[in-house]
């Protein structure tokens, strides 16, 4: 069927078959014995079963087709959109271009071969989002079209399938578009960290809604409010589903109208279009950047002078570059970013969940408390996590052959370089902005709010387990790998840093002056800890130097 | 300065390098031969210690390669047969690591970087980063590498590959000066020509095995060929190349469509 389809958008079927056959065997090849990646394929599906969990659930609510209709697909767009946007490089990356460059494949059959590459992943994903709030759909209580109530699961799992091929297909029009203006290659990059704002909207939407409802906030306003989804394509596909189970007042139609004809027009003229010109851009991409001259020279950062060990300026060096150029540290930075953008946003929200600024500002403690300090732990692990990580793995892994040459006398110093990357470069600046966050609220004794979170970011990165040969970049990334090995050093430090919580609870509970000692001891001690760890690495080089 | 002995590396049930055992001396520069998949590349890096030998013993500059791996490296410089690199680092970058791995002073390493990349023709691209480079470029690339901490032991895996003749040309005066100056080089490769003319002793080694070991006039004595190309092809037995050419011609015009 995919070949029919490949022909009547101007491919070669046979080409396509093929090709997609080449590209899956190669991939599947590549991931050969590393179970770990078909483990996250398959978590990530319970996850989004999961997340559609509750909304299966709202069946018990007397609510509307199209209002069950656009949560569920709403959270099928959103999990599309943000889980594809690492698959995009197989999209914005020549990767086997050169294979089959000078072979008469058409740059159309070629995009095919590549889109179809991203559609595969999506499909599963859709189909565990979707599967549960499909069946659940058959007992909706509420609203229109009752008698053709048994039809929703025929119904709504092809248009959730269909909404996510839209939200691909924005995606790849964005990314398509920006890159056509490939005139720095800067732009490039740009065009796929951008990305991250499409499936961003739904959450800010989630949390912009609110704002708009008046005070005397009643059931039937917050339904009024889901209005503002008839402005986004996530309602357009909600009102296709109300069309199809009966429902034909003007309104639904137009709604069901805009989704098929922006999916026509997205198909038609941008993606067509891009298609077209594919094997172009691939091809520049391709052009050697060495044509142009530069001037020489030759610097050491900065920062690199204070090591006096060149081992560990050598790791800090590596890890600086790649921090800043490698695209897969970039997007879980991205990501990271993210993350703490909506956690400070979401906190800022007065009536909105339970963080809000009062109560931030009366949290009880200076030390670990579940208020500003433990947000700051978050943002800071999730900063750190983003790169400690992913900095192990990288597509020039077989570079490594230098690292495993060099003649080290302590293995473990190339990973101090790594380390102190992440200090200089994440801490550092994350501790700088809480800290300037945490004078706004309380004035110069935001620096006591500050500190212990810094200490538990100064221990996690130390602590943190380097990788198993205590190289950086020498193990083959394999996407999706990266994501179990965060858990472990997450979860452990959560707990450790619960243990200290309930400690400076019951000392708040005894006297406050133990609990003041306490908070000092804990300072004191992780500052010493972190200092003593720094030396006893030391020692041990000096000890193998001599 | 490199004492190889019954060096075995096995692969399960297939052998790679069986049972070889040499020696090479300081300022030798010696042509290790053999046709693909000999077991060249993996001896080499069992001589560098980047694969572990199954059994036999390795010495290199005096250093044991099991008990003293850490300053064997000190001494070598290597030039894989392909040139894996850190693509996100510029040139400048790349060679900094490189020096700082092996410990040389930040100003040596500056000095070191400009004088090799104005010698290699590569000032120009210094500051450019390694992915937009050509295949040429990036064996410059790990040719200075090697070459960048004056290491008294050159292992080369095929270094030629890619390079114009400008730089093929220097190269080889350098590895001769280099030999001279008490360097010693062991060069793998299966293009004879410059074995011929750059290395006074062969060896080749065919199906993991060392099958001959001698300088080549020894070697030309010994066949009663003048050629290294059919001294080659006599010990490796790469015979019928005639008939060979002749399937391959019928292979390649069969099916050809009319014009």
């Amino acid at each position: 069927m995919l070949e029919k389809i490949a022909a009547m958008l101007g491919a070669s079927p046979t080409q396509y078959r093929y090709l997609l056959k080449t590209e899956k065997l190669a991939e599947q090849r590549a991931l050969e014995g590393k179970r770990f990646v078909n483990l996250s394929l398959g978590l990530t599906c319970l996850f989004c079963f999961v997340m559609s969990i509750p909304i299966a659930f709202m069946i018990l609510l007397p609510i509307s087709v199209f209002m069950y209709a656009v949560m569920g697909i709403t959270m099928s767009m959103f999990i599309v959109g943000f889980w594809t946007i690492p698959y995009f490089d197989i999209l914005l990356s020549p990767i086997n271009y050169p294979i089959v460059a000078h072979t008469p494949v058409s740059s159309r059959t070629y995009f095919l071969v590549k889109l179809t590459k991203i559609l595969t992943y999506t499909v599963l994903l859709l189909g565990s989002s979707g599967l549960l709030p499909a069946i659940g759909g058959i007992w909706l209580r509420g609203g229109e079209a009752a008698g053709f109530r048994f039809l929703f699961p025929l119904v709504y799992l092809p248009i959730v399938f269909i909404s996510g091929f839209f939200m691909i297909a924005v995606m790849t029009t964005f990314a398509g578009y920006l890159t056509k203006l490939y005139t720095k290659k800067s732009l490039r990059n740009i065009a796929q960290y951008a990305q991250f704002i499409f499936p961003m909207l739904f959450p800010v939407m989630l949390i912009l809604l609110p704002r708009l409802l008046p005070e005397d906030i009643t059931f039937d306003k917050v339904i009024s409010t889901l209005k503002w989804f008839y402005v986004l394509p996530n309602g357009w596909f909600a009102s296709a589903v109300s069309v199809a189970l009966g429902e034909t007042d003007a309104l639904s139609l137009t709604l069901a109208g805009l989704a098929v004809a922006s999916t026509l027009i997205l198909l038609l003229v941008p993606l067509r279009s891009i298609a077209k010109s594919y094997s172009e851009y691939l091809s520049y991409l391709l052009e050697s950047r060495s044509r142009q001259k530069s001037e020489f020279q030759v610097k050491t950062p900065l920062l690199a002078r204070m090591f006096s060990n060149t081992t560990i300026r050598a790791g800090f060096c590596l890890s600086t570059a790649y921090l800043c150029r490698d695209k897969r540290i970039l997007q879980q930075l991205f990501i990271a970013l993210g993350s703490m953008f909506v956690i400070i946003v979401i906190s800022t929200q007065d009536g909105l969940f339970f963080l809000k600024w009062k109560w931030i500002q009366n949290s009880y403690a200076i030390g670990l408390s579940p208020g500003f300090s433990i947000m700051f732990c978050f943002v800071g692990m999730a900063f750190v996590d983003s790169f400690i990580v992913p900095v192990r793995y990288s597509e020039h892994w077989k570079a490594a052959w230098m690292l495993k040459l060099a003649p080290f006398t302590a293995s473990s110093d190339l990973w101090r370089g790594v380390q102190a990357t992440t200090l200089f470069y994440l801490v550092a600046p994350c501790t700088l902005l809480m800290l300037c966050v945490a004078i706004v609220i309380w004035g110069v004794l935001g620096i006591f709010y500050v500190l212990p979170g810094f200490i538990v970011l100064l221990n996690y990165v130390i602590f943190y387990p380097k990788s198993q040969s205590g190289l950086l970049l020498a193990e083959e990334f394999v996407q999706k790998r990266t994501a179990a090995a965060v858990w472990l050093p997450f979860i452990c430090n959560l707990l450790a840093i619960g243990i200290f919580i309930g400690i400076q609870f019951l000392t708040y509970l005894l006297n406050i002056w133990v609990y003041y000692g306490f908070y000092c001891v804990m300072v004191v001690g992780g500052l010493t800890g972190f200092v003593y760890l720094l030396q006893k690495n030391k020692r041990v080089e000096e000890i193998v130097d001599a | 300065m490199i004492q190889v002995s019954h060096l075995t590396k096995k692969y399960g049930q297939n052998t790679a390098v069986d049972d070889i055992s040499f020696e090479v001396k300081q300022g030798e520069i010696v042509g290790y031969l053999g046709p693909n998949g000999a077991g060249k590349s993996t001896t080499l890096k069992m001589l560098v210690g980047l694969l572990q030998p199954t059994s036999g013993e390795i010495a290199v500059a005096g250093y044991n390669a099991e008990t003293e791996l850490l300053e064997l490296k000190r001494h070598i410089g290597y030039v894989p047969e392909e040139a894996q690199l850190y693509e996100h680092l510029t040139l400048v970058e790349h060679l900094q690591l490189i020096g700082r791995l092996y410990h040389l002073e930040e100003r040596l390493i500056a000095q070191k970087i400009e004088e090799l990349a104005k010698l290699f023709d590569m000032a120009f691209q210094a500051n450019q980063r390694i992915s937009g480079f050509s295949q040429g470029m990036r064996q410059k690339c790990i040719i200075m590498s090697a070459l960048m901490h004056n290491p008294d032991v050159l292992f080369l895996d095929e270094p030629f590959t890619n390079l114009d003749v400008g730089t093929v040309t220097l190269m080889k005066a350098l590895l001769q000066r280099l030999a001279d100056l008490g360097k010693t080089i062991l060069y793998c490769t299966h293009i004879l020509e410059v074995a011929e003319t750059l290395c006074p002793r062969i060896m080749i080694i065919n199906s993991g095995k060392l099958i001959a070991d001698a300088p080549v006039e020894e070697l030309r004595q010994q066949t009663n060929q003048t050629a290294l190309n059919e001294i080659f092809a006599q010990l490796t037995e790469t015979t019928g190349i005639d008939e060979k050419t002749e399937e391959a011609i019928r292979i390649v015009m069969e099916g050809t469509p009319d014009a």
